[in-house]
């Protein structure tokens, strides 16, 4: 949603208007960060357009750091620091600045974040001075750089990764009308179809504790588990403990359906963009 | 036409409230489809009534999106091609906007029209790898460029993983519960007005709304960003 509403009304949210951004911070912040980034850069000039496209290059998938990337980050925060420090607030900024701005905020926020891994930061080969020119980049632990990186990313993040709260209740709404709307057909497969008997109450249960428990699973040991998948296995186990018996038939239609929700929404997500593609470019005349 | 104080052009204006429609279209089918996961077994234990359980559980969901910080929103965004997120307003960002949307909720409605539970967050990402993929190959880098395999890793591990965690787990449980609980009502189908004892009516109304939660603070924020 943010998404479309940057895309179409750049002017009004691009970049957070909010009051309570510690801007002064921020200045002081980003002009630490070209401080230290700039001897890493080894003597690398480089100007502000060629900055933006390096960064972008680095932030695509793939992209590895270079002695150019630090030079880049040097001047764009040098770029940001004097714009947010001529300004009282961010509803100050020129109007047809503020795209330039965000894109800027974002790269810088987006390089910092993937020099990070963890607690260690990637080294380039310009940022082990003694190391030489040819050392591929390595992760060295350096945890006062880290934390200062973190902090500096969570600055800029809040300028252009922000969500209104009309944003948050207008989603929260859609979704809970959904849910209370749609739910029949699943629930029926879920509890009628997949084991011969009607559901008993220990049954249900011990599915739902096992579905509940993926949460945990999830999110606070970092396993890749799906609740969905979790609960409605959950149910067939159950079943075959209690020896109640299993629906074959709908058992192989939900394993297909698992099995065939990547490679189907990728081929939809990759003809959908092409054909748009298509559409915008040679029969809208957009670029 | 002036929105939010910034005059646009009527096209404009048209192409945002199709493009916003569609996300919360998405948003909405996303409901109707992990509902399930809530209260499917509320409902066949009898431990609350249908309507009941399906706004309990819908209640829960909006609290969990309106609780959650929005730190996981942008982390979908983290995924997909760099220039199409800066320049969303572009041709190429419409073209991913809505193919994403359009996307999902096809295989979204598809599957629920089945009566199939199927994982919504496998179909994002799904949705989001068709974009790097085509954009890939657009870009001339060869469409293999376009995936991405740690996360087409996760789903294949997902997909392994967690039929074993519920059927062995919940299997498990059952059979644990019926050496240390010794009451024949629990492991047979309950009568049609009967309740189940308060402590399993305790336990699922817990999951129940952790679930339904949890759901709200995790897959909500997806709609957000």
């Amino acid at each position: 949603m943010m998404l479309i509403l940057v895309g179409l009304v750049p002017a009004a949210f691009a970049v957070n208007m909010a009051n309570d951004l510690a801007l002064e911070a921020t200045v002081s912040d980003m002009r630490d960060l070209a401080a230290t980034v700039t001897p890493m850069a080894q003597g690398t000039k480089i100007r502000l357009d060629d900055a933006i496209a390096e960064l972008t290059r680095f932030a695509k998938k793939g992209g590895t750091p270079t002695g150019k990337t630090c030079a880049a980050i040097a001047v764009s925060c040098q770029t940001i620091a004097d714009k947010l420090d001529q300004i009282p607030s961010m509803a100050t900024v020129k109007r047809e600045q503020r795209v330039e701005l965000r894109t800027e905020i974002y790269l810088v926020a987006e390089a910092i974040g993937k020099l990070i891994h963890g607690d260690k930061v990637l080294a380039t080969d310009a940022m082990q001075i003694a190391g030489g020119a040819d050392n591929p980049a390595k992760l060295i632990a350096d945890p006062g750089t880290v934390k200062a990186l973190k902090k500096d990313k969570e600055e800029l993040d809040k300028i252009v990764k922000y969500i209104p709260n009309w944003v948050k209740i207008v989603v929260a709404i859609a979704l809970g009308l959904g849910t209370m709307i749609g739910w029949k057909r699943i629930v029926v497969t879920v509890g009628e179809k997949i084991g011969k008997s009607h559901l008993t109450y220990a049954q249900g249960a011990s599915a739902e504790l096992m579905a509940a428990a993926t949460i945990g699973l999830a999110d606070f040991m970092g396993l890749p588990v799906s609740t969905t998948h979790v609960l409605s296995s959950g149910i067939a186990g159950s079943m075959a403990a209690n020896k109640s018996g299993l629906q074959r038939d709908t058992l192989i239609s939900i394993l297909m359906a698992w099995v065939l929700t990547l490679p189907v929404c990728i081929f939809l997500g990759a003809t959908l963009f092409s054909v748009g593609l298509y559409l915008t470019l040679h029969i809208f005349g957009v670029q | 036409m002036v929105l939010w104080g910034e005059p646009v052009s009527i096209a404009t204006g048209i192409l945002l409230i199709v493009a916003l429609f569609l996300s919360l279209s998405f948003e909405f089918v996303n409901g109707f489809h992990d509902t399930a996961n809530a209260v499917a077994t509320v409902i066949y234990t009898h431990t609350l009534k249908p309507t009941y359980a399906v706004v309990w559980s819908g209640c829960w969901n909006l609290l969990g999106v309106l609780w959650s910080s929005g730190a996981v929103a942008y982390s979908i965004v983290a995924l997909l091609p760099v220039e199409l997120v800066l320049h969303s307003g572009s041709g190429a960002g419409f073209a991913m906007i809505f193919a994403l949307l359009i996307s999902a909720i096809i295989w979204n409605v598809g599957t629920w029209y089945l009566g199939l539970p199927a994982s919504s967050s496998h179909t994002m990402i799904g949705a989001i790898m068709g974009v790097g993929v085509a954009n890939a190959m657009i870009g001339g880098n060869g469409w293999l460029a376009g995936i991405n395999w740690h996360k087409a890793g996760e789903v294949g591990a997902a997909l392994l993983l967690s039929p074993l965690v519920g059927f062995i787990g919940a299997g498990s449980l059952l059979l644990i519960l019926k050496v240390l609980v010794r009451r024949k009502d629990l492991y047979e189908a309950p009568d049609k007005d009967s309740r189940p004892p308060l402590w399993i009516r305790g336990v699922l109304m817990l999951t129940c709304t952790l679930v339904s939660f949890f759901h709200g603070s995790n897959d909500g924020q997806r709609g957000w960003a």
